[in-house]
């Protein structure tokens, strides 16, 4: 019996899929589509057949990597002088690897860092306060139809409460309702506060913002806050939603009182960097920011050969992207380029070829799809850029090995 | 060697598409549109069978079955220049009727005075534009609008049989009519 060929079966299907993608989006693109057609369905399977069809190919391949590092030590500046071996004597190689990299590297996380503190979407002078579902005492997972209010209660953790999010969801729609939203202190008689709001203004799964003048001694005080409906019917009406936080208080500190002397100057630092590091996000793209420090140490230790077998440097790494990818909600770019370079010298350590990169890819497709099963949406977004990020890299590595190939060849010659 | 390599990737992409078209669009019309058994068919339905297609036609050498016969090379156009016919009428019929309220099922063909009835379909305006509902000539009151699905509530009628039930929205655009029967209370306790 004739043996059946899967792949050219396989490109052919590839091939045909690819073109038919470009097809239907070139009839999009004209106006004379449609969609009938899921392209993004059609895009991942097609993009799975490729990255099946690379595997494929790449079981058939065999290279040096001996040429990959050869290139890299010989050719590249940068690499040599991050990695000075030759031509040093002793104390000073001790100095440089025990001192001033870990230094560079502390001061290049704490830069990051600064950065960072420096870059968030809420102005230096706010604190903010998380709240989860729980806060609401009367919280409505539906929508809130007139007449009917969602209540909770919340401890101010400092002074100057000015401002609350909540998270609305518009239920894909521009509703016509009015919102009323009280707040006041726990055992008070009279609101503190309240206002209406259109709805026709909340965008889908955002925090919307109910300002109101400041409680300068809002301190340790319990308060109340509800909101109600006074036009909602079915099919017009919005919905409290997720994901965390569901709501925030925020404290709007004065920047003249924060400057005035060097004590509250501190003191506000210090509340601020601890709120800061009570939101997740921020906390671990710090450690991410903090990683080259472990990584070198590692690398340092595994040149004693204990390891290095074991691809503990490539371990590590994964594990970085998987916080980065699965615990943090915001891309960050500088935590993400940090990863990739630690990634390509990872690569670098343990001579790792091209197929490593593949394979680091379809790992990162597997999580994609088992964080996709369980809704997590941002976070297979997240993973999904690894694949892509994962891929580029194997494209620069094999172009390497064409380079170390033409070097041989040329040297033969 | 390579003009062959494509000519085996082109084919079994366009003859998948040119399939579909042929066989689903006009299938989908009739189901939704013409029989309107239901506002569509699943999502993913299309996707799964250019899929199926392309699977199929990958399975030839369509080079080798080409050069047989040049036939074959007719035959192939004819099928590409009939999914275009296909494929542009399908269009057109579909996008005249994209936006028109239409009814689809009502949670029952009979009713008695005061019975709520909920009628699902497309198109029936957002809840802030709300249409009105007929049975015959008597407008109905509606009790909850919605984009897809209406919920009414029977009035008393002027007499008992069967009445064309159909919408007429805000803007004045008139839905499918459906039959409807209005039955004595009485005949319902013999």
């Amino acid at each position: 019996m004739m043996k059946f060929n899967w792949f050219p079966f396989l490109k052919k299907i590839t091939a045909s899929l690819f073109i038919l993608i470009l097809l239907m989006t070139l009839v999009n693109k004209i106006g004379f589509g449609m969609n009938l057609i899921n392209l993004r369905l059609f895009s991942i399977i097609t993009v799975f057949l490729i990255l099946i069809l690379v595997f494929i190919k790449l079981k058939n391949l065999s290279f040096d990597p001996k040429l990959i590092r050869d290139f890299i030590e010989n050719k590249l500046f940068i690499v040599s002088a991050i990695i000075p071996r030759h031509r040093t004597n002793l104390v000073f190689r001790r100095f440089f690897d025990w001192l001033v990299i870990p230094l560079f590297l502390i001061i290049l996380g704490l830069g990051l860092f600064l950065n960072n503190v420096l870059h968030q979407k809420e102005p230096f002078s706010v604190l903010v306060q998380t709240q989860n579902k729980s806060a609401f005492l009367y919280g409505k997972s539906g929508e809130i139809l007139a007449g009917e209010k969602v209540w909770g209660e919340f401890k101010a953790i400092e002074d100057n409460l000015g401002m609350m999010t909540i998270r609305f969801t518009n239920l894909n729609r521009i509703n016509s309702d009015v919102l009323v939203f009280r707040i006041k202190e726990k055992w008070g008689e009279d609101w503190y506060y309240e206002n209406e709001y259109k709805v026709d203004q909340f965008q889908n799964y955002q925090l919307f913002p109910f300002g109101f003048p400041l409680i300068p001694d809002s301190k340790d005080k319990i308060y109340q806050f509800e909101i109600q409906s006074t036009k909602g019917v079915v099919g017009d009406a919005v919905a409290l939603s997720g994901p965390l936080p569901i709501f925030e208080a925020k404290y709007q500190f004065s920047k003249d009182k924060i400057l005035s002397n060097q004590h509250e100057k501190l003191l506000f630092v210090h509340k601020k960097l601890l709120n800061l590091m009570s939101n997740r996000d921020f906390s671990v793209t710090t450690i991410i920011f903090f990683f080259p420090l472990p990584f070198y140490l590692l690398w340092s230790f595994l040149t004693k050969k204990y390891f290095a077998k074991a691809y503990i440097l490539a371990y590590f790494v994964i594990l970085g992207i998987l916080l980065d990818g699965i615990l943090v909600h915001q891309i960050n770019n500088q935590a993400t380029l940090l990863l990739i370079c630690l990634w390509a010298l990872t690569l670098i350590f343990h001579k790792m070829n091209y197929k490593f990169s593949v394979f680091a890819s379809f790992f990162c497709l597997f999580v994609c799809f088992l964080l996709l099963l369980f809704d997590n949406n941002i976070a297979a977004a997240k993973i999904a850029n690894w694949i892509y990020f994962f891929l580029v890299i194997a494209m620069i590595q094999l172009f390497f090995v064409y380079l170390g190939e033409k070097i041989k060849y040329a040297k033969t010659e | 060697m390579k003009l062959n390599r494509l000519f085996n990737y082109f084919l079994p992409a366009f003859l998948a598409l040119s399939f579909l078209i042929l066989i689903y669009t006009p299938l989908e019309f009739r189901i939704t549109e013409v029989w309107m058994l239901v506002p569509q068919l699943g999502k993913y339905i299309p996707t799964i069978f250019l899929i199926l297609l392309v699977l199929i036609f990958s399975l030839f050498d369509w080079k080798k079955i080409l050069s047989k016969s040049k036939m074959y090379i007719f035959v192939l156009l004819l099928i590409f220049g009939a999914s275009c016919f296909v494929y542009l009428n399908y269009r057109n019929d579909k996008l005249s009727l994209e936006y028109l309220p239409r009814i689809y099922k009502t949670s029952s063909w009979w009713g008695i005075q005061g019975s709520l009835i909920k009628i699902d379909g497309v198109n029936f305006s957002p809840t802030w534009e709300k249409g009105k509902v007929f049975l015959g000539n008597e407008e109905l009151y509606v009790k909850s609008w919605e984009e897809k699905s209406i919920i009414i509530e029977q009035p008393v009628m002027s007499r008992f049989g069967q009445f064309d039930l159909y919408i007429v929205r805000e803007d004045g655009l008139i839905s499918n009519k459906v039959p409807f029967w209005v039955k004595d209370p009485k005949e319902l306790s013999l």
